[in-house]
């Protein structure tokens, strides 16, 4: 009773605010509620778009698991998964220690001008959008760019010079490197900020003891930071399932094609070009299903440990 | 940065310390530096140089002519314009729909206040995907106009999560003040909430604008015939991986100079975001801030 009353006075002294919740609420309904219903598409036979509306289309399809029984039974799935899997841990051993050493050693720059110039110029790459990146990087790694230059200039022989961009083997180096050039500034920024709270006493202390700047680095920074690293990287574990579709979408070539075809790509491929609404949607769906509770999972993990959530 | 100026100064004393390590230490930067820009210098490079050569950093046989290229298609300006149609109205809509539901969101007694919040972590979490999106964007006639590239980013729970920190973080003696002074909602939020919320605002619309001026998703999924709708992302996005270069067979001339144009269009789409970063560089690393370390 008395929380009903609290409840009235609360809609009577905020309905006004309520009223400016309006506008993101019905974008979020009409933009992503309302076709999450078009979910149960794919637990039906695949949608006939050439003949019905996609409404109609919808309601004459049957329903079938076969879908699911496709994806699971199927290897070329078990293919898609493994490159997803495969590419997002190599980015996560290989990528997520650099911004940490990159934080540290920068921290470590005492000039404020030297460090704010570092800080903007490393930031930048953040800012670009993948199709420029992958512009840039595909002429510096043509087969007369830069680099193969250099190699060329460092004795390697020039009828060994290749398009990196077209070579199977050299593909996931370039995922790996592009997305490394774009990343490992702007991920440091938070490493950045977390070692600039820590108080300056630490370190008097420890120089009091004769600690150099690689222990002060190892017993006091590392530790202090310990948290943060353990939230970012536990983040950075949930998004296992997302390769990176933006990224990889740009730097497709059809040589390469069995090394990038990530669930993202497959989704867009079977789904947009190819027209299997309803296998799409399928995979979509599986996909999206791990990667939330890979999430909330994830989240609970880290509430565990640190004391807060990281959604 | 409080923090990072009194340490240098405890620091400064003993400067004479360490000085292996310090110069170790700016050699690595340098060389990640070095590693960040090189690559542009060398599209630079390329775009203002001749076919054929072999370019480094520095560019050979100067020539406009890749620029002159891309200044004739008119596809280039085309896609320019719609980029920054996009950027602009996105941004405004974007920022001013999810700063109208952070202010919501910040008032501790708002009815429902869970619900809300549950409602937009879902958006934030889980989506239908491309295709269920596709066909009901279709189905309310969206697919194939520019709105389609505006609307589907509106609403971003992250940024509503991080205006809403700021604004909870505001006194709230002001605004009854202005309450007991008969203001009205709006104009309550247009002159009191507005002006002491600026600097996340404006976090917020950087943000907000570099993801509207970068994507190129929204393009590829939802506007399948209309190619002349691309924005620039896109637009280059198609040249790179030659689905554009078709108009280039029968002209020898623009096919050897492919590269060099292709780096001039490269070069002029990135100078938006050079020439703005500097001025805004502060407000995206303040953001960053609240962002990461929300305790």
């Amino acid at each position: 009773m008395k929380n009903q009353h609290a409840l009235k006075f609360r809609l009577k002294k905020h309905w006004s605010t309520l009223l400016l919740l309006l506008p993101a609420v019905v974008l979020g309904v009409v933009f992503s509620y309302v076709p999450m219903v078009g979910i149960l598409m794919a637990f039906k036979t695949n949608l006939n778009l050439y003949i019905y509306e996609p409404f109609t289309a919808f309601l004459n399809a049957e329903w079938t698991l076969e879908n699911f029984q496709i994806i699971f039974a199927g290897e070329e799935f078990l293919g898609v998964l493994w490159n997803t899997l495969y590419i997002s841990v190599l980015k996560i051993v290989v990528l997520f220690p650099l911004p940490i050493i990159v934080s540290l050693l920068l921290t470590e720059v005492k000039n404020i001008r030297a460090s704010r110039m570092y800080q903007s110029l490393m930031y930048l790459p953040h800012f670009l959008s993948w199709s420029i990146i992958t512009g840039i990087f595909m002429s510096v790694f043509a087969t007369d760019g830069l680099v193969n230059n250099v190699l060329i200039l460092f004795g390697m022989d020039a009828s060994e010079a290749v398009n990196w961009y077209t070579d199977p083997s050299k593909f996931v180096f370039l995922v790996l490197f592009t997305d490394g050039w774009k990343g490992i500034g702007w991920s440091s920024i938070v490493y950045i900020a977390a070692i600039n709270a820590i108080s300056p006493e630490y370190y008097e202390a420890s120089r009091l003891d004769g600690a150099g700047k690689l222990s002060q680095i190892w017993y006091i920074t590392l530790p202090l930071i310990k948290n943060v690293i353990v939230t970012m990287l536990i983040m950075r574990i949930c998004y296992i399932m997302d390769a990176g579709f933006d990224q990889i979408y740009t730097m497709h070539n059809a040589a390469t094609r069995p090394v990038w075809q990530i669930i993202g790509t497959y989704i867009y491929e079977k789904g947009l070009q190819q027209g299997n609404y309803s296998f799409s949607t399928a995979v979509g769906l599986f996909n999206s299903v791990v990667a939330l509770i890979m999430i909330l999972v994830g989240n609970f993990v880290a509430k565990k440990i640190s004391g807060k959530g990281v959604i | 940065m409080k923090y990072a100026s009194r340490r240098s100064n405890l620091l400064r004393v003993r400067k004479h310390e360490g000085l292996g390590f310090s110069i170790f230490v700016h050699i690595f930067m340098t060389v990640f530096i070095l590693l960040c820009v090189l690559p542009f210098i060398h599209v630079i490079a390329l775009s203002f140089s001749g076919a054929g050569y072999a370019i480094g950093l520095i560019p050979q046989g100067v020539t406009l002519y890749s620029y002159n290229v891309v200044f004739e298609d008119s596809g280039f300006f085309q896609a320019f314009g719609m980029s920054l149609m996009v950027a602009v109205v996105g941004t405004l809509l974007s920022v001013l729909v999810n700063f109208l539901a952070a202010y919501a969101l910040s008032k501790r007694d708002l009815p429902f206040r869970r619900f809300f919040n549950c409602f937009f972590v879902i958006i934030m979490l889980f989506s239908g995907g491309i295709i269920p999106n596709f066909l009901w964007y279709r189905i309310i006639g969206l697919v194939d106009t520019p709105i389609i590239l505006i609307l589907p980013m509106a609403v971003q729970f992250y940024y509503i999560m991080l205006m809403t920190t700021y604004l909870e973080n505001l006194p709230q003696s002001i605004e009854d003040a202005a309450c007991v002074d008969g203001a009205g909602k709006l104009t309550l939020l247009w002159y009191i909430i507005m002006p002491m919320a600026v600097p996340i605002i404006l976090t917020v619309a950087l943000y907000t604008l570099v993801g509207y001026w970068n994507n190129y998703q929204l393009a590829l999924y939802y506007l399948p015939t209309r190619t002349e709708y691309y924005p620039l992302s896109m637009f280059i996005l198609n040249f790179i991986n030659g689905s554009a270069i078709n108009d280039y067979v029968g002209d020898i001339e623009k096919a050897n100079h492919k590269d060099n144009i292709e780096a001039a269009l490269i070069v002029l789409s990135v100078i938006p975001i050079i020439i703005s970063y500097p001025f805004s560089l502060k407000y995206i690393v303040k953001g960053s801030f609240v962002g990461a370390v929300k305790e």
